[in-house]
């Protein structure tokens, strides 16, 4: 799997960007880590397509938890599972530019954030498209953590999925997904078209806390 | 040739559950005691279609992922062993316990530590070993350091035979980044009965994996192939048995000699692949590669390796200071800065008075091997160092080193054999140094028939004959190189100096140590020690490997000194005179800043320099992000730009004997369980500026550590850091770790979940948003601005 093309944008959302000028010497910084990591980081992912029966995954042990997960899924008669790493490489780059360079492991970061989502943007418009293709409708991209689905569904998700073994993918036992820049999810398919939630902050579990200054780049289409 | 009659292994164990009923996400190991009969009939399947050796269904019977099912491991290895031995009754195919991965990855990417996931692979194999199986089979491994951290436990808990498999993507590589040769060699030293691969692909993509393997050791291979490729849509594996046996019998003459499937077959595959095998024997060549090896690189002997000597505190200050206060940034950074100069093998020393030098080993080792990817160099004279470091290290060590003194001799030359590592050997006795050339190549073949005797191949022994200050000893100089032509050519042995050591005491030393590493490649030296930062080390080491024909065609020189491809440093940069150091800084222009501030250190106080244009430019910087001007990044540039006029402000005081005084000290962590610590970075740097002396802690790091620092260095302030959730009760427990040890040194958290709200309620005295808010509160606790 390429590392899809990651855009300036997203990293500086990802860094607290609020539109401010940005000289053009950080501007090449990150440019020039957007390339790097579009070079050396090769991207994992694994989608399997469970029927919904009675609020949980057919032949698995999973059921999405949390009020907003599961309005989400009511009308739907299927559910995608996801999960997507950046890979152990990632975290190397950024242990090594944590010894070095903090400024540049702060970029890193931010660059690396951005690719995740670029990677999870790119399956998600795959699927939608093969969906809409044949007449059915795909929701949002809902991740634990994410309004009042608990953070420990990741774990579920990734068992269920065998994300180890398929794209080493693992959850520590506080929890965490390592390699960090990791995103597990859970989308429904439909008959009919789906609402779809307003783009980030209204339905994020970190409002309140965020530093990031939300209104993210609108990737609706 | 060796040659080996191959042993029929089992097929898929998970498949063939799923297709029972078994739930995705449900435990499968947990069947062995509520549906075993299921479980002895699918291995009943495959033994009678020729299986010679079944794996038990223990694949993730760990007690990590065991808890909550209300089963113990020993009582599910139990009734998995009993269901195999079942399966097995009336033939002679063997049970063989099977281990998979913990689940969870090891420090340093992870968080599971070495000795915990060696614990839970001992719990196994006690209850394996207990329950009666006949070998410990470890497979779908990607990180070669928990496979270690198994076939470790597993030679200690035991004398069964011992197999190691692990998972690899076409690329040769697995998921960690471990290649294939670095798993044979490493598992090799271990004294495993096997090496090889499972899982991962089809046996034709696995094909190019198990040759790989086959060059770096001389072990019978393991293949248990998946049935194919998995289709993307449907996850159906798509291959024939026939096709699928008739593609492994095909990789008996690479020495494939214990074969299976893995997932997607069943037992048609194994039926298939006892009629492909039916008259084969499994038959390899000797291997091509010798030496050492990480996870990720081998570092073969035969050519001029060179060894970075810079991780070591000798006469260094820093060095000393970043071991103190456990700053292993500092350290790892070291590391990276050799691997770039041109190293191929780390020297790993922290031997220092008053530190705990097994632990200190352990954790620098980890925390190298997650940056760098250079096999090591570990190095002490005391030898629960050395097993630290050879425990901690993922893949072939060279042990530095042993002497011909007999407790040298018995402590070390143990750990060789155990963890399979490769010895440097000093031609050193109990009456001290040799003088003649002769003497010390006696003294070598002394050695090395001691540690062949041990067990020991010759192939890993290196020899030092050892470098004399030349303007002390000036004859010895020719004696060493005498010596070590002699253990080169006559002996055929590996041979090691320090280099350096040659011209102490003497101006532009480099001269003469050039001229002696010159001398002695020549003479048949093939692992210098040296400092790989000095270029004129690095361009001699090019230089001989051109005259000896090693760097064939002269290659690797042109790549490295074209005209254009030489990148000499850049003469000290001038900043523009119109520039002020206060622009500069707020630019985040790092070498102006460093250059402006070395100019105008010629007529202004170090001090007055930081009082009156430093931290102003830093207060100024930190305003204009609050008020959103600039963002993040800016901050962080400024913050970086700032540290090198803080540079060149040492530099000025060293030389004039003054010094600032670090404020604080303040404490940093990252606590334990979480591992984000991008946030706890920028603070650092931002405290660091503001003139506080901050030990990091660095990651994951146990509130007994903090507790621990906070004492030792009389903190008076502590930051705690975290990200998630599920980590801030560690902050929590570290709090009242501190609280119950009597301190009550002022606690500052911060962390993207984090309120200041919730920061009370666990017990913090301060909450800070960000770093410049961090920066602020650690300056008013101690009474500043």
């Amino acid at each position: 799997m390429t590392m899809p093309e990651i855009p300036v944008r997203e990293a500086l959302h990802f860094l607290g960007w609020r539109g401010t000028p940005v000289e053009p010497a950080l501007m090449a910084q990150i440019e020039a880590l957007i390339a790097r990591v579009r070079e050396q980081v090769q991207p994992r992912a694994i989608m399997r397509r469970f029927v919904m029966e009675d609020d949980a995954l057919r032949g698995t042990t999973f059921a999405p938890q949390g009020a907003d997960v599961r309005a989400m899924l009511a009308p739907c008669g299927e559910a995608v599972l996801l999960a997507a790493t950046l890979g152990a490489h990632s975290e190397r780059m950024l242990l090594r530019a944590q010894a070095q360079d903090r400024a540049q492991a702060l970029l890193l970061d931010a660059v690396l954030s951005a690719a995740i989502e670029a990677v999870c943007d790119r399956e998600e418009a795959a699927l939608r498209a093969s969906l809409t293709a044949k007449g059915r409708y795909l929701t949002d991209r809902f991740s634990p953590g994410y309004g009042d689905m608990p953070l420990v569904q990741s774990g579920q998700i990734c068992a269920v999925l065998g994300a180890q073994r398929a794209i080493g993918l693992t959850v520590s036992q506080s929890g965490i997904m390592i390699p960090r820049k990791s995103v597990t999810a859970i989308m429904g398919i439909c008959d009919t078209p789906v609402w779809r939630r307003p783009s980030g902050c209204a339905s994020c579990g970190m409002r309140g806390t965020c530093a990031l200054a939300c209104g993210r780049t609108e990737k609706r289409g | 040739m060796n040659a080996q009659a191959i042993t029929l292994l089992d097929g898929a164990m998970g498949t063939m559950l799923q297709r029972a009923g078994l739930k995705l996400g449900d435990r499968p190991e947990t069947l062995s005691i509520t549906a075993p009969d299921v479980v002895e009939g699918i291995q009943r399947q495959y033994v009678q279609v020729g299986a010679q050796m079944i794996l038990t269904n223990t694949f993730c019977a760990n007690a990590h992922k065991l808890a909550g099912t209300g089963f113990s491991v020993e009582d599910v290895v139990r009734a998995s062993v009993a269901a195999a031995r079942r399966a097995c009754t009336g033939t002679q195919a063997k049970v063989a316990l099977d281990v998979g991965p913990i689940g969870e990855l090891l420090e340093p990417l992870g968080t599971l530590r070495f000795e915990e996931a060696y614990a839970l692979f001992a719990q196994m194999i006690r209850a394996g070993v207990e329950a009666g199986v006949d070998a410990v089979f470890f497979e779908t491994f990607s990180d070669l350091q928990e496979l270690r951290a198994g076939v470790l436990a597993a030679r200690a808990c035991c004398d069964l035979p011992v197999f190691a498999s692990m998972t690899f993507e076409a690329s040769g590589r697995t998921f960690l980044g471990v290649r294939a040769q670095c798993a044979a060699m490493s598992l090799s030293a271990l004294g495993v009965e096997a090496v090889g691969v499972n899982c991962s692909l089809g046996p034709e993509e696995v094909a190019p994996v198990l040759r790989a393997m086959r060059e770096a050791t001389d072990l019978p291979l393991i293949l248990k192939p998946n049935a194919g490729l998995p289709d993307p849509a449907t996850g159906a594996y798509a291959m024939t048995p026939e096709a699928f046996a008739q593609a492994c019998a095909e990789l008996t003459d690479v020495g494939a000699a214990y074969i299976g499937g893995c997932c997607g077959t069943s037992p048609a595959f194994i039926e298939a692949l006892r009629a492909a095998l039916a008259d084969k024997q499994a038959v390899w060549p000797e291997k091509k590669l010798h030496g050492i090896c990480s996870a990720s690189t081998v570092c073969a002997f035969g050519g001029v390796r060179v060894i970075g000597e810079r991780i070591n505190p000798t006469g260094k200050k820093r060095f000393q200071q970043a071991l103190r206060e456990g700053d292993l940034s500092y350290i790892v950074a070291q590391a990276i800065e050799q691997e770039e100069a041109g190293a191929q093998i780390l020297d790993v020393n922290v031997g220092l008075p008053g530190i705990d030098e097994p632990e200190m080993m352990r954790r620098v080792v980890t925390a190298i091997s997650g940056a760098v990817s250079l096999p090591l160099q570990i190095d002490s004279s005391n030898p629960e160092a050395i097993e630290a470091g050879l425990r901690a290290a993922p893949g072939k060590c060279l042990i530095n080193s042993v002497n011909a003194s007999r407790a040298s001799l018995q402590s070390v030359l143990p750990l060789a054999r155990k963890y399979g590592a490769a010895i440097v050997v000093l031609t050193l006795g109990e009456s001290g140094l040799p003088q003649t050339a002769e003497e010390r190549v006696e003294m070598a073949r002394q050695i090395v028939e001691e540690a062949e005797r041990m067990g020991i191949a010759r192939e890993d022994i290196a020899i030092d004959c050892l470098t004399l200050t030349v303007s002390a000893q000036q004859d010895q100089a020719m004696e060493t190189l005498k010596a070590v032509r002699a253990v080169r050519h006559e002996m055929g042995l590996e041979t090691v100096l320090g280099i350096s050591n040659i011209s102490f005491g003497l101006p532009q030393r480099q001269l003469v140590t050039q001229a002696f590493l010159t001398q002695a490649i020549a003479a048949g030296l093939t692992l210098p020690i040296l400092n790989p930062n000095q270029r004129e080390m690095m361009d001699a080491v090019d230089a001989c490997r051109v005259l000896s024909g090693e760097d064939a065609s002269c290659t690797a020189y042109i790549a490295r000194h074209a005209p254009a491809r030489r990148a000499d440093k850049p003469a000290q940069s001038a900043a523009p005179s119109h520039l002020t150091i206060e622009e500069a800084i707020c630019k985040g222009m790092k070498a102006e800043a460093g250059a402006l501030a070395a100019g105008m250190l010629c007529t202004c106080a170090p001090l007055d320099l930081v009082e009156k244009h430093l931290i102003p430019a830093l207060d100024l910087t930190g305003e204009r992000y609050e008020r959103q001007e600039i963002f993040l990044p800016q901050l962080m540039n400024a913050a970086s730009a700032a540290g090198a006029a803080f540079d060149a402000v040492k530099r000025a005081m060293a030389k004039d004997g003054t010094q600032r005084a670090g404020k604080g000290p303040v404490v940093l962590a990252t606590v334990e369980g979480d591992i984000h610590d991008i946030g706890k970075g920028i603070v650092c740097t931002v405290l660091e500026n503001y003139g506080f002396r901050v030990i990091d802690l660095g990651r994951d790091v146990p509130a007994e550590r903090v507790v621990q620092a906070v004492r030792e260095n009389d903190a008076k302030i502590v930051g705690l850091s975290v990200l998630m959730t599920t980590t801030v009760p560690g902050m929590r427990r570290t709090i009242e770790l501190l609280r119950a040890a009597g301190l009550d040194t002022p606690v500052i958290v911060g962390g993207a979940v984090l309120t200041a709200e919730y920061a009370r309620e666990i017990g913090a005295d301060h909450y800070a948003k960000d770093a410049k808010q961090a920066a602020d509160i650690a300056r008013a606790i101690l009474g500043e601005a």
